[in-house]
């Protein structure tokens, strides 16, 4: 009797066993899916050969795997990476099927930890895998793994994927204007919008694409680098609100392309866009809200087509701007707040009635603010808006917390 | 025989039953609302500096455990420069401040308009993209009114959004928040213990009602707050209020 509750209880540690070993399978992902790490060498370029030795070896597995992921975690090995990419397009592997990943650390189900210098192949040997069709970003057609370069007039270039526009019925536009020219045959209208100082608009140019096509482009202007001290800032027109705005985030980089200097301008979506250079000891400005008070918006309009917003500096009680000119048909709109928490609007207002008052800045040197991404100097002079409220609307504002 | 053969049949029902049992995992990843985790996380990290808060979110799984693969969490951006210097902060229970795990990958889609800063967690907790704070000042002095001692105090705003929460054991008359922007609108709330025992709260709680910020703070320079009693309002009679 004693034997066989030996035997019994030897029997269910066996199956006892079992269950773990059958549920840390079950959680293992590593052995769901098979990987190969390639490090890069000195050459991205050209891989090793016991890396297209491991691929050729496995090229069969991969073929019936939905997919083969080749996974980078640093910039600096995407070559390497578009190389792998290659060998498993001529080892057969449907390009659909082929995914390029740029991921952290330990965020590919492979749980391998990639570093710099590293490549990851992994694919599932077993089982379903299924991948968002947007994380897809890699298109292995080697024609798409080069950019192209139209040259259009006055030197602009436009610089697009061919692969992003393979299925458009077509490819977008680039024409220059040239805000010195009157004789340039645009729109009475355009010429309206053109509302700012020739002289600050560094380029001018209209971008035409499909009307759902939103895929960034770039555009390359002839820049000379003697003008590096000037700030650039990208406006668009915006047609609902029929001003002229800063395109936010979309900076202006310069690039050497062709032993010549070029601006690039990231362009997504059709329109009018200028590229305005402006100096931040001039084009700077300054507005301060009266004591015990700070703004909570402010913004400047010129004629209809112009409207700039401020940038809170100060906790805001002071709003920086960064203008192409200062004129005296400019308006200004803002709202503060008191310390009671009361805010209160103020109307349309003209700019003399409203920041007539000058002052001096003590601390010009010290301090900056970011204006659309640029930091920009604080100017020595600066206006103060009169606590006075033509139009004034008062409400309660509600509590932070 | 038999019996082991029932036996075996036995142990392999009770691991299908096993199998079966364990319950499925259940994540949940929420976005944590300014007000949710303002006034119960400040934002330092472990080096005692103020970080500025991007986005706030909570991973919580039923059971409790981490997850084999892991969530990724995405914060839309237009490009690297709108958040410069990112990193992914996680909250660290016991040392009640925020550690620093990785910094997130910045991806752009070519056929969509933005780009998006990626990161992944596998473990329940309270996570955040954080901005370092560049500025090198030493601070907001908070000073109590003479005979008065300060018990706790709360700081939050927005833009960049901070929050500082302190409860002092010891009550102490002069207190320094290593923040270094003020925002006019933003909320300060400080708990004074006078010496008869009675506790008393700001009259005002915008920040802009008791400093002035018009000349900004200077670099490394520090902001110091003197509390009068007639900026004081006793907290019984507010909560009579």
């Amino acid at each position: 009797m004693k034997r066989q509750i030996k035997v019994n209880a030897v029997l269910f540690m066996l199956g006892a066993l079992s269950i773990l070993s059958f549920k840390s399978n079950a959680s293992d992902t590593t052995k769901v899916y098979k990987n190969i790490l390639v490090d890069v060498g000195r050459k991205p370029e050209v891989l090793d050969s016991a890396a297209i030795d491991a691929i050729r070896t496995a090229s069969n597995d991969m073929f019936a795997a939905d997919f083969v992921t080749v996974v980078y975690s640093d910039e600096s090995d995407k070559k390497c990476a578009d190389k792998l990419g290659y060998l498993l397009l001529a080892e057969g592997i449907p390009p659909s099927r082929i995914a390029m990943e740029q991921t952290a650390l330990t965020t590919n189900p492979a749980g391998k930890i990639i570093k710099s210098g590293q490549v990851l192949v992994y694919y599932k040997a077993s089982g379903v895998e299924k991948k968002n069709p947007t994380t897809l970003v890699y298109n292995p057609d080697p024609l798409c793994a080069k950019d192209t370069l139209i040259k259009l007039e006055n030197g602009y270039s436009l610089k697009y994927r061919i692969c992003d526009y393979l299925l458009k019925s077509g490819v977008p536009a680039v024409r220059s204007i040239d805000p010195y020219n009157n004789n340039e045959k645009f729109s009475e209208t355009l010429e309206k919008y053109n509302t700012v100082d020739a002289s600050s608009i560094l380029a001018f140019f209209k971008i035409e694409k499909l009307a759902n096509d939103t895929i960034m482009d770039e555009v390359l202007i002839p820049y000379k680098t003697s003008m590096s001290t000037k700030l650039l800032t990208m406006e668009y027109f915006d047609a609902n609100s029929r001003m002229w705005l800063p395109a936010q985030f979309k900076y202006p980089r310069k690039a050497i392309n062709e032993r010549q200097s070029y601006l690039c301008c990231p362009v997504s979506t059709s329109g009018y866009y200028r590229i305005m250079a402006l100096d931040q000891n001039k084009n700077a400005l300054l507005i301060r809200a009266p004591k015990g008070t700070a703004f909570t918006s402010a913004s400047i309009q010129k004629s209809v087509y112009c409207n700039w917003e401020g940038t809170p500096v100060n906790g805001g009680t002071a709003m920086l701007f960064l203008l192409p000119k200062l004129t005296d048909d400019m308006t200004v709109q803002y709202s503060i707040i008191d310390d009671n928490g009361k805010i209160k609007y103020s109307g349309v207002q003209d700019w003399e009635h409203m920041v007539g008052h000058q002052f001096k800045i003590k601390t010009s040197s010290k301090n900056y603010g970011v204006v659309h991404g640029l930091k920009v100097n604080f100017p020595a002079k600066g206006y103060q808006v009169y606590d006075d409220f033509d139009n004034e609307k008062t409400v309660t504002l509600k509590q932070i917390k | 025989m038999k019996k082991r053969a029932l036996i075996m049949m036995v142990c392999f029902l009770i691991c299908k039953v096993a199998i079966s049992q364990t319950p499925q995992e259940t994540s949940d990843l929420r976005i944590l609302s300014f007000d949710e985790w303002s006034n119960k996380y400040s934002t330092l990290d472990d080096k005692n500096k103020i970080i500025n808060a991007v986005s706030i979110c909570e991973l919580t799984i039923d059971g409790k455990r981490c997850l084999d693969n892991p969530v990724e969490v995405k914060l839309n951006a237009d490009s690297k420069m709108e958040f410069k210097n990112l990193l992914w902060y996680r909250w660290d229970i016991q040392k009640k401040r925020w550690v620093k795990e990785s910094s997130p990958k910045f991806r752009i889609d070519r056929n969509k308009k933005n780009g998006a800063y990626y990161t992944a967690i596998n473990c329940p907790g309270v996570y955040g993209f954080f901005c370092p704070d560049e500025k090198l000042n030493s601070g907001l002095n908070i000073i109590a009114p003479s005979g008065c001692k300060i018990l706790t105090v709360s700081v939050a705003q927005k833009n960049p959004s901070t929050a500082y929460n302190a409860l002092y054991e010891k009550p102490t008359s002069k207190i320094n928040i290593p923040v270094s922007d003020l925002q006019f609108a933003g909320f300060i709330d400080v708990e004074i213990i006078d010496k008869a025992g009675k506790h008393y709260g700001l009259k005002k709680n915008l920040i802009g009602a008791h400093i002035d910020l018009r000349n900004g703070f200077d670099r490394c320079e520090s902001m110091n707050l003197k509390i009068s009693r007639n900026d004081l309002i006793e907290k019984q009679n507010l909560s009579n209020k």
